[in-house]
Protein backbone atom coordinates (compact mmCIF):
# COMPACT_ATOMS: atom_id res chain seq x y z
CA UNK A 1 0.00 0.00 0.00
CA UNK A 2 0.86 3.47 -0.76
CA UNK A 3 1.99 5.26 2.82
CA UNK A 4 1.92 8.61 3.53
CA UNK A 5 1.80 11.37 6.25
CA UNK A 6 0.06 14.25 7.07
CA UNK A 7 2.17 17.62 6.33
CA UNK A 8 3.48 19.87 9.39
CA UNK A 9 0.18 21.61 10.49
CA UNK A 10 2.24 25.03 9.52
CA UNK A 11 2.69 23.77 6.19
CA UNK A 12 -0.80 23.70 5.35
CA UNK A 13 -1.94 26.57 6.81
CA UNK A 14 0.37 28.15 4.84
CA UNK A 15 -0.56 27.23 1.49
CA UNK A 16 -3.71 28.35 2.32
CA UNK A 17 -3.06 31.31 2.71
CA UNK A 18 -5.09 34.01 0.81
CA UNK A 19 -8.16 31.51 0.44
CA UNK A 20 -11.59 31.51 2.86
CA UNK A 21 -13.15 28.25 1.48
CA UNK A 22 -11.59 25.01 1.24
CA UNK A 23 -12.85 21.29 1.17
CA UNK A 24 -10.88 19.01 2.72
CA UNK A 25 -11.11 15.94 1.10
CA UNK A 26 -9.92 12.24 2.16
CA UNK A 27 -9.47 8.61 0.67
CA UNK A 28 -10.49 5.69 2.02
CA UNK A 29 -7.84 3.46 0.92
CA UNK A 30 -4.05 3.84 1.28
CA UNK A 31 -4.25 6.64 3.59
CA UNK A 32 -7.06 5.66 5.94
CA UNK A 33 -4.90 2.99 6.53
CA UNK A 34 -2.11 4.62 7.39
CA UNK A 35 -4.10 7.26 9.43
CA UNK A 36 -3.23 10.25 7.43
CA UNK A 37 -5.51 10.92 5.18
CA UNK A 38 -9.11 9.02 6.04
CA UNK A 39 -12.12 10.11 7.28
CA UNK A 40 -11.23 10.68 10.77
CA UNK A 41 -8.06 12.54 9.86
CA UNK A 42 -10.47 14.75 7.74
CA UNK A 43 -12.35 15.51 10.82
CA UNK A 44 -9.37 16.20 12.99
CA UNK A 45 -7.63 18.42 10.39
CA UNK A 46 -11.15 20.55 9.68
CA UNK A 47 -11.25 21.22 13.62
CA UNK A 48 -7.62 22.13 13.99
CA UNK A 49 -8.44 24.28 10.63
CA UNK A 50 -11.34 25.71 12.11
CA UNK A 51 -9.44 27.11 15.40
CA UNK A 52 -5.90 27.72 14.13
CA UNK A 53 -8.35 29.73 11.78
CA UNK A 54 -10.05 31.60 14.22
CA UNK A 55 -7.38 32.58 16.07
CA UNK A 56 -5.46 34.46 13.64
CA UNK A 57 -8.43 35.89 13.24
CA UNK A 58 -9.27 34.48 9.47
CA UNK A 59 -12.21 33.67 8.12
CA UNK A 60 -12.26 30.09 6.99
CA UNK A 61 -15.04 28.05 5.65
CA UNK A 62 -14.15 24.35 6.10
CA UNK A 63 -16.19 21.87 4.22
CA UNK A 64 -15.07 17.85 4.35
CA UNK A 65 -15.52 14.47 2.27
CA UNK A 66 -14.46 11.22 2.26
CA UNK A 67 -14.61 9.29 -1.30
CA UNK A 68 -13.16 5.86 -1.44
CA UNK A 69 -10.59 6.16 -3.36
CA UNK A 70 -8.88 9.51 -5.15
CA UNK A 71 -7.30 7.57 -7.96
CA UNK A 72 -10.47 6.37 -9.77
CA UNK A 73 -12.68 8.72 -11.84
CA UNK A 74 -16.15 6.93 -10.44
CA UNK A 75 -15.23 8.20 -7.00
CA UNK A 76 -14.43 11.53 -7.75
CA UNK A 77 -17.16 12.26 -10.47
CA UNK A 78 -19.35 11.98 -7.31
CA UNK A 79 -18.40 15.05 -5.32
CA UNK A 80 -19.20 17.28 -9.03
CA UNK A 81 -21.72 18.63 -7.32
CA UNK A 82 -20.11 19.66 -4.13
CA UNK A 83 -17.05 21.32 -5.73
CA UNK A 84 -19.26 23.89 -6.86
CA UNK A 85 -18.82 25.38 -3.65
CA UNK A 86 -15.47 25.51 -3.26
CA UNK A 87 -12.73 26.82 -4.98
CA UNK A 88 -10.06 25.54 -3.36
CA UNK A 89 -9.71 21.94 -2.39
CA UNK A 90 -7.03 20.03 -0.12
CA UNK A 91 -6.90 16.46 -0.60
CA UNK A 92 -5.33 14.31 2.29
CA UNK A 93 -4.67 11.23 -1.20
CA UNK A 94 -1.70 10.24 -1.92
CA UNK A 95 0.51 12.28 -4.56
CA UNK A 96 -1.70 10.20 -7.06
CA UNK A 97 -4.98 11.21 -5.83
CA UNK A 98 -4.26 14.66 -5.33
CA UNK A 99 -2.91 15.18 -8.95
CA UNK A 100 -6.06 12.82 -10.33
CA UNK A 101 -8.28 15.47 -8.31
CA UNK A 102 -6.81 18.51 -10.04
CA UNK A 103 -6.72 16.88 -13.59
CA UNK A 104 -10.98 16.48 -13.35
CA UNK A 105 -11.03 19.55 -11.41
CA UNK A 106 -8.34 21.85 -13.58
CA UNK A 107 -10.27 25.26 -12.25
CA UNK A 108 -9.82 24.20 -8.59
CA UNK A 109 -7.01 25.29 -6.51
CA UNK A 110 -5.78 21.23 -4.89
CA UNK A 111 -3.36 21.57 -2.70
CA UNK A 112 -1.35 18.42 -0.90
CA UNK A 113 -2.47 17.70 2.73
CA UNK A 114 -0.13 15.12 3.07
CA UNK A 115 3.58 14.01 1.93
CA UNK A 116 3.66 10.72 0.04
CA UNK A 117 6.62 8.26 1.77
CA UNK A 118 6.84 5.22 0.29
CA UNK A 119 4.88 2.06 -0.97
CA UNK A 120 5.13 -0.83 2.14
CA UNK A 121 3.48 -3.11 4.66
CA UNK A 122 1.09 -2.14 7.00
CA UNK A 123 3.31 -4.59 9.73
CA UNK A 124 0.67 -3.61 12.48
CA UNK A 125 -1.61 -1.00 13.18
CA UNK A 126 0.25 2.64 13.09
CA UNK A 127 3.61 0.98 12.11
CA UNK A 128 4.68 0.70 8.44
CA UNK A 129 8.50 -0.29 6.45
CA UNK A 130 9.03 0.57 3.10
CA UNK A 131 9.08 -3.00 1.05
CA UNK A 132 9.37 -1.73 -2.78
CA UNK A 133 10.78 0.87 -5.19
CA UNK A 134 8.96 -0.44 -8.22
CA UNK A 135 11.91 -0.92 -10.07
CA UNK A 136 10.04 -3.05 -12.84
CA UNK A 137 12.20 -5.76 -13.19
CA UNK A 138 12.19 -7.85 -9.90
CA UNK A 139 14.94 -9.20 -8.63
CA UNK A 140 13.00 -11.19 -5.64
CA UNK A 141 13.83 -14.94 -7.00
CA UNK A 142 17.07 -14.32 -6.97
CA UNK A 143 17.30 -12.94 -3.22
CA UNK A 144 14.97 -14.99 -1.17
CA UNK A 145 11.84 -12.66 -1.05
CA UNK A 146 14.29 -9.40 -0.05
CA UNK A 147 14.54 -6.47 -1.88
CA UNK A 148 18.07 -5.48 -2.03
CA UNK A 149 17.43 -2.13 -4.43
CA UNK A 150 14.67 -1.38 -1.35
CA UNK A 151 16.14 -2.87 1.81
CA UNK A 152 20.02 -1.85 1.19
CA UNK A 153 20.13 1.69 0.60
CA UNK A 154 22.73 1.80 -1.71
CA UNK A 155 20.27 -0.78 -3.89
CA UNK A 156 23.15 -3.47 -4.17
CA UNK A 157 22.82 -6.47 -6.24
CA UNK A 158 26.12 -7.97 -5.45
CA UNK A 159 26.06 -7.25 -1.98
CA UNK A 160 27.20 -7.03 0.94
CA UNK A 161 29.78 -4.16 0.51
CA UNK A 162 32.15 -3.59 3.26
CA UNK A 163 30.38 -1.16 5.10
CA UNK A 164 28.83 -3.96 6.39
CA UNK A 165 30.11 -4.21 10.71
CA UNK A 166 28.89 -7.17 12.66
CA UNK A 167 26.13 -7.77 10.24
CA UNK A 168 24.79 -4.53 10.95
CA UNK A 169 24.17 -1.73 8.09
CA UNK A 170 26.24 0.89 7.38
CA UNK A 171 23.75 3.25 6.94
CA UNK A 172 21.45 2.17 9.69
CA UNK A 173 23.33 0.72 12.71
CA UNK A 174 20.05 -0.40 14.33
CA UNK A 175 18.86 -2.15 11.41
CA UNK A 176 20.88 -6.08 10.06
CA UNK A 177 22.21 -5.55 6.60
CA UNK A 178 19.96 -6.76 3.79
CA UNK A 179 22.44 -8.71 2.03
CA UNK A 180 23.20 -10.57 5.38
CA UNK A 181 19.15 -11.32 5.35
CA UNK A 182 19.28 -12.17 2.41
CA UNK A 183 22.29 -14.82 2.65
CA UNK A 184 20.31 -16.24 5.93
CA UNK A 185 17.27 -16.30 3.71
CA UNK A 186 18.61 -18.00 0.89
CA UNK A 187 20.93 -20.80 2.89
CA UNK A 188 17.46 -21.50 5.00
CA UNK A 189 15.95 -22.60 1.53
CA UNK A 190 19.52 -24.33 0.42
CA UNK A 191 20.08 -21.62 -2.52
CA UNK A 192 23.68 -20.30 -0.86
CA UNK A 193 25.21 -21.53 -4.05
CA UNK A 194 22.62 -18.99 -6.23
CA UNK A 195 24.18 -16.28 -4.39
CA UNK A 196 27.31 -16.67 -6.96
CA UNK A 197 25.40 -15.82 -9.88
CA UNK A 198 26.59 -12.25 -10.70
CA UNK A 199 23.47 -10.02 -11.00
CA UNK A 200 24.48 -7.13 -13.84
CA UNK A 201 23.80 -3.58 -13.62
CA UNK A 202 20.20 -2.49 -13.78
CA UNK A 203 18.22 -1.38 -17.01
CA UNK A 204 16.97 1.82 -15.67
CA UNK A 205 15.47 3.01 -19.16
CA UNK A 206 12.36 0.63 -17.65
CA UNK A 207 11.79 2.94 -15.03
CA UNK A 208 11.56 6.02 -17.37
CA UNK A 209 8.99 8.59 -15.65
CA UNK A 210 6.09 9.04 -16.18
CA UNK A 211 5.12 5.25 -16.88
CA UNK A 212 2.30 3.97 -18.29
CA UNK A 213 0.38 0.54 -18.66
CA UNK A 214 -2.11 -0.70 -20.21
CA UNK A 215 -3.49 -4.25 -20.39
CA UNK A 216 -3.34 -5.97 -23.59
CA UNK A 217 -7.15 -7.31 -23.78
CA UNK A 218 -7.89 -3.66 -23.38
CA UNK A 219 -5.43 -2.26 -25.77
CA UNK A 220 -7.64 -1.89 -28.82
CA UNK A 221 -9.29 0.35 -26.80
CA UNK A 222 -6.69 2.85 -25.99
CA UNK A 223 -5.04 3.09 -29.34
CA UNK A 224 -8.71 3.73 -30.93
CA UNK A 225 -8.91 7.09 -28.79
CA UNK A 226 -5.64 8.75 -30.00
CA UNK B 1 52.31 -0.59 -17.59
CA UNK B 2 51.23 0.02 -13.64
CA UNK B 3 54.37 0.87 -11.43
CA UNK B 4 52.10 -0.70 -8.34
CA UNK B 5 51.34 -3.81 -10.91
CA UNK B 6 55.12 -4.52 -11.65
CA UNK B 7 55.72 -4.40 -7.83
CA UNK B 8 53.63 -6.23 -6.87
CA UNK B 9 54.40 -8.85 -9.76
CA UNK B 10 57.70 -9.09 -8.85
CA UNK B 11 57.31 -10.00 -4.97
CA UNK B 12 58.07 -7.10 -3.19
CA UNK B 13 56.46 -6.03 -0.19
CA UNK B 14 54.46 -2.73 -1.04
CA UNK B 15 54.06 0.02 0.90
CA UNK B 16 51.05 2.29 0.03
CA UNK B 17 49.64 5.47 1.60
CA UNK B 18 45.91 6.86 1.43
CA UNK B 19 45.97 10.21 1.33
CA UNK B 20 42.24 12.83 1.78
CA UNK B 21 42.33 15.52 -1.27
CA UNK B 22 41.86 19.44 -0.30
CA UNK B 23 38.41 20.21 0.97
CA UNK B 24 38.56 23.07 -1.15
CA UNK B 25 40.57 24.93 -3.66
CA UNK B 26 43.82 25.46 -1.86
CA UNK B 27 46.35 22.85 -2.89
CA UNK B 28 49.14 23.61 -0.97
CA UNK B 29 49.31 21.62 1.82
CA UNK B 30 48.50 19.15 0.21
CA UNK B 31 51.39 19.48 -2.56
CA UNK B 32 53.72 19.68 -0.06
CA UNK B 33 52.93 16.48 1.24
CA UNK B 34 53.30 14.83 -2.01
CA UNK B 35 56.42 16.19 -2.22
CA UNK B 36 57.92 14.77 1.17
CA UNK B 37 56.12 11.23 0.28
CA UNK B 38 57.80 10.75 -3.10
CA UNK B 39 59.91 7.77 -3.27
CA UNK B 40 59.30 6.95 -0.04
CA UNK B 41 56.14 4.76 -0.73
CA UNK B 42 55.41 2.92 -3.89
CA UNK B 43 52.09 4.73 -4.00
CA UNK B 44 49.27 6.93 -2.86
CA UNK B 45 45.73 6.31 -2.62
CA UNK B 46 42.99 9.29 -4.07
CA UNK B 47 40.07 8.27 -2.12
CA UNK B 48 37.13 9.38 -3.95
CA UNK B 49 35.06 11.79 -1.90
CA UNK B 50 35.63 9.20 0.96
CA UNK B 51 33.48 9.68 4.04
CA UNK B 52 30.52 11.35 1.35
CA UNK B 53 32.36 14.17 2.06
CA UNK B 54 33.17 17.26 -0.80
CA UNK B 55 37.33 17.18 -1.53
CA UNK B 56 39.56 17.88 -4.59
CA UNK B 57 37.94 14.94 -6.97
CA UNK B 58 39.90 11.59 -7.17
CA UNK B 59 40.90 11.98 -10.63
CA UNK B 60 42.45 15.50 -10.15
CA UNK B 61 43.82 14.93 -7.44
CA UNK B 62 45.82 11.87 -8.78
CA UNK B 63 47.18 13.84 -11.70
CA UNK B 64 48.39 16.40 -8.81
CA UNK B 65 50.43 12.80 -7.55
CA UNK B 66 51.56 11.80 -10.73
CA UNK B 67 53.09 15.27 -11.21
CA UNK B 68 55.10 15.03 -7.84
CA UNK B 69 56.52 12.03 -9.01
CA UNK B 70 54.13 9.97 -7.01
CA UNK B 71 52.44 6.76 -8.39
CA UNK B 72 48.28 7.24 -8.12
CA UNK B 73 45.59 4.84 -7.21
CA UNK B 74 42.47 6.32 -7.91
CA UNK B 75 40.08 5.54 -6.28
CA UNK B 76 36.17 5.20 -8.51
CA UNK B 77 33.13 5.26 -5.95
CA UNK B 78 29.80 4.52 -7.42
CA UNK B 79 27.66 6.31 -5.16
CA UNK B 80 27.86 9.44 -6.42
CA UNK B 81 28.15 8.57 -10.86
CA UNK B 82 26.32 6.96 -13.17
CA UNK B 83 27.85 4.57 -15.56
CA UNK B 84 28.61 6.83 -18.40
CA UNK B 85 30.13 9.23 -16.12
CA UNK B 86 32.20 6.60 -14.88
CA UNK B 87 33.53 5.43 -17.70
CA UNK B 88 34.24 8.97 -19.18
CA UNK B 89 36.28 9.58 -16.17
CA UNK B 90 38.40 6.29 -16.97
CA UNK B 91 38.79 7.09 -20.59
CA UNK B 92 40.29 10.15 -19.21
CA UNK B 93 42.19 8.88 -16.76
CA UNK B 94 43.65 6.53 -18.99
CA UNK B 95 44.41 9.26 -21.11
CA UNK B 96 45.70 11.14 -17.96
CA UNK B 97 48.42 8.17 -17.51
CA UNK B 98 46.45 6.94 -14.54
CA UNK B 99 46.44 3.16 -14.74
CA UNK B 100 45.40 1.80 -11.22
CA UNK B 101 42.47 2.34 -9.50
CA UNK B 102 40.67 0.96 -6.79
CA UNK B 103 36.55 0.30 -7.10
CA UNK B 104 34.41 0.84 -4.59
CA UNK B 105 30.78 1.19 -4.30
CA UNK B 106 31.02 3.92 -1.66
CA UNK B 107 30.13 5.35 1.66
CA UNK B 108 26.54 6.37 2.04
CA UNK B 109 26.08 10.28 1.35
CA UNK B 110 24.16 10.02 5.08
CA UNK B 111 27.49 9.60 6.70
CA UNK B 112 29.42 12.95 5.51
CA UNK B 113 28.40 16.29 5.68
CA UNK B 114 26.37 16.76 2.87
CA UNK B 115 23.45 14.31 3.69
CA UNK B 116 21.14 15.95 1.12
CA UNK B 117 22.70 14.87 -1.92
CA UNK B 118 21.54 12.49 -4.27
CA UNK B 119 23.35 8.97 -3.72
CA UNK B 120 23.58 7.05 -7.66
CA UNK B 121 24.90 3.73 -7.45
CA UNK B 122 23.98 3.01 -10.66
CA UNK B 123 26.68 0.53 -10.48
CA UNK B 124 27.94 -1.94 -7.70
CA UNK B 125 31.95 -2.34 -6.87
CA UNK B 126 31.89 -6.08 -8.95
CA UNK B 127 29.26 -4.74 -11.84
CA UNK B 128 31.85 -1.57 -11.98
CA UNK B 129 35.23 -4.13 -12.53
CA UNK B 130 33.54 -6.22 -15.23
CA UNK B 131 32.67 -2.66 -16.89
CA UNK B 132 36.50 -2.05 -16.54
CA UNK B 133 37.14 -5.25 -17.88
CA UNK B 134 34.83 -4.82 -20.83
CA UNK B 135 36.25 -1.69 -21.83
CA UNK B 136 39.71 -2.87 -21.78
CA UNK B 137 38.28 -5.83 -24.48
CA UNK B 138 37.20 -2.36 -26.78
CA UNK B 139 33.33 -2.66 -25.31
CA UNK B 140 31.83 0.41 -23.60
CA UNK B 141 29.00 -0.76 -21.10
CA UNK B 142 26.03 -0.22 -23.70
CA UNK B 143 27.87 -2.68 -26.29
CA UNK B 144 29.35 0.08 -28.36
CA UNK B 145 32.76 -0.04 -29.66
CA UNK B 146 35.48 1.95 -28.22
CA UNK B 147 37.61 3.53 -30.20
CA UNK B 148 40.53 3.07 -28.37
CA UNK B 149 40.82 0.68 -25.42
CA UNK B 150 41.95 1.45 -21.79
CA UNK B 151 44.09 -0.51 -19.50
CA UNK B 152 44.04 -0.53 -15.62
CA UNK B 153 45.35 -2.44 -12.87
CA UNK B 154 42.36 -3.10 -10.74
CA UNK B 155 42.08 -3.41 -6.71
CA UNK B 156 38.84 -3.54 -4.90
CA UNK B 157 38.58 -3.55 -0.61
CA UNK B 158 37.71 -6.11 1.56
CA UNK B 159 37.25 -6.89 5.39
CA UNK B 160 39.50 -10.09 6.73
CA UNK B 161 37.42 -9.65 9.29
CA UNK B 162 33.68 -9.52 8.46
CA UNK B 163 31.20 -10.39 10.45
CA UNK B 164 29.38 -13.03 8.97
CA UNK B 165 32.55 -13.64 6.50
CA UNK B 166 30.35 -16.25 4.40
CA UNK B 167 28.37 -13.05 2.37
CA UNK B 168 31.59 -11.00 2.60
CA UNK B 169 33.41 -14.11 0.99
CA UNK B 170 30.81 -14.89 -1.93
CA UNK B 171 30.81 -11.02 -2.88
CA UNK B 172 34.29 -11.06 -3.21
CA UNK B 173 34.63 -14.34 -5.16
CA UNK B 174 32.45 -12.32 -7.65
CA UNK B 175 35.16 -9.29 -7.32
CA UNK B 176 37.70 -12.14 -8.29
CA UNK B 177 36.05 -13.61 -11.11
CA UNK B 178 35.69 -10.06 -12.58
CA UNK B 179 39.28 -10.19 -12.55
CA UNK B 180 40.06 -7.79 -10.15
CA UNK B 181 43.82 -7.37 -9.37
CA UNK B 182 44.47 -6.50 -6.05
CA UNK B 183 42.85 -6.13 -2.34
CA UNK B 184 43.50 -3.58 -0.17
CA UNK B 185 41.55 -4.14 3.29
CA UNK B 186 39.60 -2.10 5.77
CA UNK B 187 41.86 -1.12 8.97
CA UNK B 188 43.53 -4.04 10.60
CA UNK B 189 44.15 -4.00 14.23
CA UNK B 190 45.28 -7.27 15.32
CA UNK B 191 46.73 -10.40 12.68
CA UNK B 192 43.87 -12.83 14.41
CA UNK B 193 40.98 -13.98 13.11
CA UNK B 194 42.41 -13.40 9.40
CA UNK B 195 43.14 -16.78 8.70
CA UNK B 196 39.96 -17.58 7.22
CA UNK B 197 40.48 -14.72 4.57
CA UNK B 198 43.76 -15.53 3.64
CA UNK B 199 42.99 -19.34 3.15
CA UNK B 200 40.71 -18.08 0.92
CA UNK B 201 43.23 -16.00 -0.68
CA UNK B 202 45.20 -19.11 -0.82
CA UNK B 203 45.81 -19.89 -4.86
CA UNK B 204 43.72 -17.72 -5.77
CA UNK B 205 47.03 -15.38 -7.60
CA UNK B 206 45.41 -11.89 -6.24
CA UNK B 207 47.75 -9.44 -4.08
CA UNK B 208 46.03 -8.79 -1.10
CA UNK B 209 47.47 -4.95 0.91
CA UNK B 210 46.60 -5.18 4.91
CA UNK B 211 44.94 -1.92 5.45
CA UNK B 212 46.97 -0.21 8.93
CA UNK B 213 46.44 3.15 10.77
CA UNK B 214 48.09 5.43 12.98
CA UNK B 215 44.95 6.06 15.15
CA UNK B 216 44.64 9.47 16.60
CA UNK B 217 42.83 10.80 18.96
CA UNK B 218 39.94 11.80 16.55
CA UNK B 219 39.52 8.51 15.28
CA UNK B 220 38.81 7.77 18.74
CA UNK B 221 36.67 10.26 19.18
CA UNK B 222 34.76 8.99 16.20
CA UNK B 223 34.59 5.23 17.56
CA UNK B 224 33.33 5.97 21.00
CA UNK B 225 30.23 8.01 19.06
CA UNK B 226 29.66 5.11 17.18
CA UNK B 227 30.80 6.49 13.77
CA UNK B 228 33.29 4.31 12.92
CA UNK B 229 34.05 4.18 8.47
CA UNK B 230 35.67 0.65 9.11
CA UNK B 231 36.58 -2.02 11.76
CA UNK B 232 35.95 -0.69 15.46
CA UNK B 233 39.28 -0.27 17.00
CA UNK B 234 39.69 -2.34 20.06
CA UNK B 235 39.16 -0.77 23.20
CA UNK B 236 42.86 -2.37 24.54
CA UNK B 237 44.23 -0.22 21.36
CA UNK B 238 41.98 3.02 22.42
CA UNK B 239 42.96 2.92 26.39
CA UNK B 240 46.47 2.81 25.55
CA UNK B 241 46.80 5.77 23.61
CA UNK B 242 43.76 7.06 25.85
CA UNK B 243 46.04 7.05 28.77
CA UNK B 244 49.00 8.52 27.70
CA UNK B 245 49.75 11.80 29.74
CA UNK B 246 50.18 13.98 26.46
CA UNK B 247 49.26 14.31 22.81
CA UNK B 248 52.94 13.59 21.60
CA UNK B 249 52.82 10.60 23.93
CA UNK B 250 49.78 9.51 22.87
CA UNK B 251 51.12 9.89 18.99
CA UNK B 252 54.66 8.17 20.05
CA UNK B 253 52.08 4.78 21.47
CA UNK B 254 50.11 5.24 18.21
CA UNK B 255 52.93 4.82 16.32
CA UNK B 256 54.57 2.36 18.13
CA UNK B 257 51.26 -0.13 17.67
CA UNK B 258 51.48 0.89 14.15
CA UNK B 259 55.35 -0.32 13.83
CA UNK B 260 54.19 -3.75 15.46
CA UNK B 261 51.31 -4.12 13.31
CA UNK B 262 53.41 -3.92 10.86
CA UNK B 263 55.76 -6.11 11.76
CA UNK B 264 53.29 -8.74 12.12
CA UNK B 265 51.48 -8.19 8.81
CA UNK B 266 55.13 -9.18 7.95
CA UNK B 267 55.62 -11.99 9.79
CA UNK B 268 53.06 -13.72 8.63
CA UNK B 269 54.46 -13.94 5.27
CA UNK B 270 50.95 -14.38 3.42
CA UNK B 271 50.60 -10.71 2.29
CA UNK B 272 51.94 -8.77 -0.33
CA UNK B 273 51.99 -5.19 1.33
CA UNK B 274 50.44 -2.70 3.26
CA UNK B 275 48.39 0.00 2.70
CA UNK B 276 48.69 3.06 5.57
CA UNK B 277 46.45 5.69 6.58
CA UNK B 278 48.28 8.25 8.99
CA UNK B 279 45.80 10.93 9.42
CA UNK B 280 47.78 13.93 8.57
CA UNK B 281 51.43 12.39 9.74
CA UNK B 282 52.41 11.32 7.03
CA UNK B 283 55.85 12.69 7.93
CA UNK B 284 56.51 9.82 10.27
CA UNK B 285 55.97 7.01 7.80
CA UNK B 286 60.08 7.16 6.25
CA UNK B 287 60.64 6.45 10.76
CA UNK B 288 57.76 3.94 11.02
CA UNK B 289 59.32 2.01 7.95
CA UNK B 290 62.48 2.34 9.17
CA UNK B 291 61.27 1.29 12.42
CA UNK B 292 59.76 -1.45 11.12
CA UNK B 293 62.06 -2.47 8.67
CA UNK B 294 61.29 -1.81 6.20
CA UNK B 295 63.71 1.25 5.33
CA UNK B 296 64.26 2.33 1.90
CA UNK C 1 -5.80 0.37 26.71
CA UNK C 2 -4.74 2.80 23.97
CA UNK C 3 -6.09 6.14 25.96
CA UNK C 4 -2.46 7.10 26.93
CA UNK C 5 -1.15 7.54 23.62
CA UNK C 6 -4.37 9.21 22.52
CA UNK C 7 -4.33 11.79 24.68
CA UNK C 8 -0.75 12.35 23.83
CA UNK C 9 -1.74 12.81 19.93
CA UNK C 10 -4.63 14.78 20.78
CA UNK C 11 -1.60 17.26 22.86
CA UNK C 12 0.28 17.11 20.01
CA UNK C 13 -2.65 18.53 17.61
CA UNK C 14 -3.69 20.95 20.13
CA UNK C 15 0.17 22.31 20.40
CA UNK C 16 0.13 22.21 15.87
CA UNK C 17 -2.51 24.75 16.36
CA UNK C 18 -1.19 26.70 19.60
CA UNK C 19 -3.41 26.45 21.56
CA UNK C 20 -0.94 24.50 23.47
CA UNK C 21 -0.62 20.96 24.98
CA UNK C 22 -0.34 21.62 28.31
CA UNK C 23 -4.28 22.54 28.15
CA UNK C 24 -4.86 18.98 28.28
CA UNK C 25 -3.38 16.11 31.14
CA UNK C 26 -4.59 12.74 31.79
CA UNK C 27 -3.99 11.32 34.98
CA UNK C 28 -4.39 7.94 36.60
CA UNK C 29 -6.45 7.88 39.68
CA UNK C 30 -7.89 5.52 41.71
CA UNK C 31 -12.09 5.82 42.38
CA UNK C 32 -12.07 6.34 45.80
CA UNK C 33 -8.35 7.98 45.96
CA UNK C 34 -9.81 11.43 46.98
CA UNK C 35 -7.06 12.90 48.13
CA UNK C 36 -4.95 11.98 45.10
CA UNK C 37 -7.96 13.34 42.93
CA UNK C 38 -7.81 16.76 44.91
CA UNK C 39 -4.75 16.98 44.57
CA UNK C 40 -4.47 16.68 40.24
CA UNK C 41 -7.42 19.26 40.59
CA UNK C 42 -5.71 21.85 42.14
CA UNK C 43 -2.48 21.26 40.56
CA UNK C 44 -4.28 21.63 36.84
CA UNK C 45 -6.28 24.62 37.88
CA UNK C 46 -2.65 26.00 38.86
CA UNK C 47 -1.35 25.32 35.70
CA UNK C 48 -4.27 26.89 33.70
CA UNK C 49 -4.50 29.60 35.73
CA UNK C 50 -0.72 30.48 34.84
CA UNK C 51 -1.19 29.53 31.08
CA UNK C 52 -4.03 31.87 31.27
CA UNK C 53 -7.35 32.17 28.74
CA UNK C 54 -7.29 29.55 26.88
CA UNK C 55 -7.02 31.89 23.06
CA UNK C 56 -9.33 31.29 21.14
CA UNK C 57 -11.55 32.34 24.02
CA UNK C 58 -9.49 35.67 24.42
CA UNK C 59 -9.90 35.99 20.33
CA UNK C 60 -13.40 35.85 20.83
CA UNK C 61 -13.39 38.50 23.44
CA UNK C 62 -12.08 40.95 21.45
CA UNK C 63 -14.21 40.44 18.52
CA UNK C 64 -17.03 41.06 21.58
CA UNK C 65 -18.68 37.66 21.00
CA UNK C 66 -18.55 36.20 24.90
CA UNK C 67 -20.22 38.42 27.63
CA UNK C 68 -17.89 39.26 29.89
CA UNK C 69 -17.54 37.21 33.52
CA UNK C 70 -17.12 39.26 36.08
CA UNK C 71 -15.03 37.84 39.47
CA UNK C 72 -14.24 34.26 38.72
Amino acid sequence: MIVARRKPFSEIMESLEGYDRVLILGCGTCVAVCLAGGEKEVGILSAQLSIAAELRGKALDIGEATVERQCDREFIEELRNRLNDYPVILSLACGVGIQFVSEMYPQKVVLPGVDTCFIGSNDDVGFWTERCRMCNQCYLAFTGGICPVTMCPKGLLNGPCSGMANGRCEVDPERTCAWVLIYERMKETGRVEQLRRVMAPSDYSRTTTPAVLSHKAYRRRYSAHE
Amino acid sequence: MSKLKEKLESGEFVVTVGLYPPRGADTGEFLAILSKLAGKVDAINLPDSRGASIRLSALSASILAKEKGLEPVMTVSCRDRNRIAISADLLGAHALGIDTVLCVSGDYVSLGDVPQAKPVYDLDSVQLINMIRQMEAGQDIGGNELKGSPKFFVGCVANPIADPIEPHLLKLQKKLTAGVDFIQTLDLYSVEGTAEFLNFLEDKGVKALAGLRLVTMADIEQNEKGRVVGNEIPSEVISEIKSASTDVEALARAQEFLVAMIKDIRAENRWSGIHLTMNGHEELIPQILEQAGLGK
Amino acid sequence: MRAKERVEHAKELLEEIEIGADRLEMYHIGASDAPLWAEKVKEMTDKIKSLGPNPLKLVRKSQGAIPEFGGR
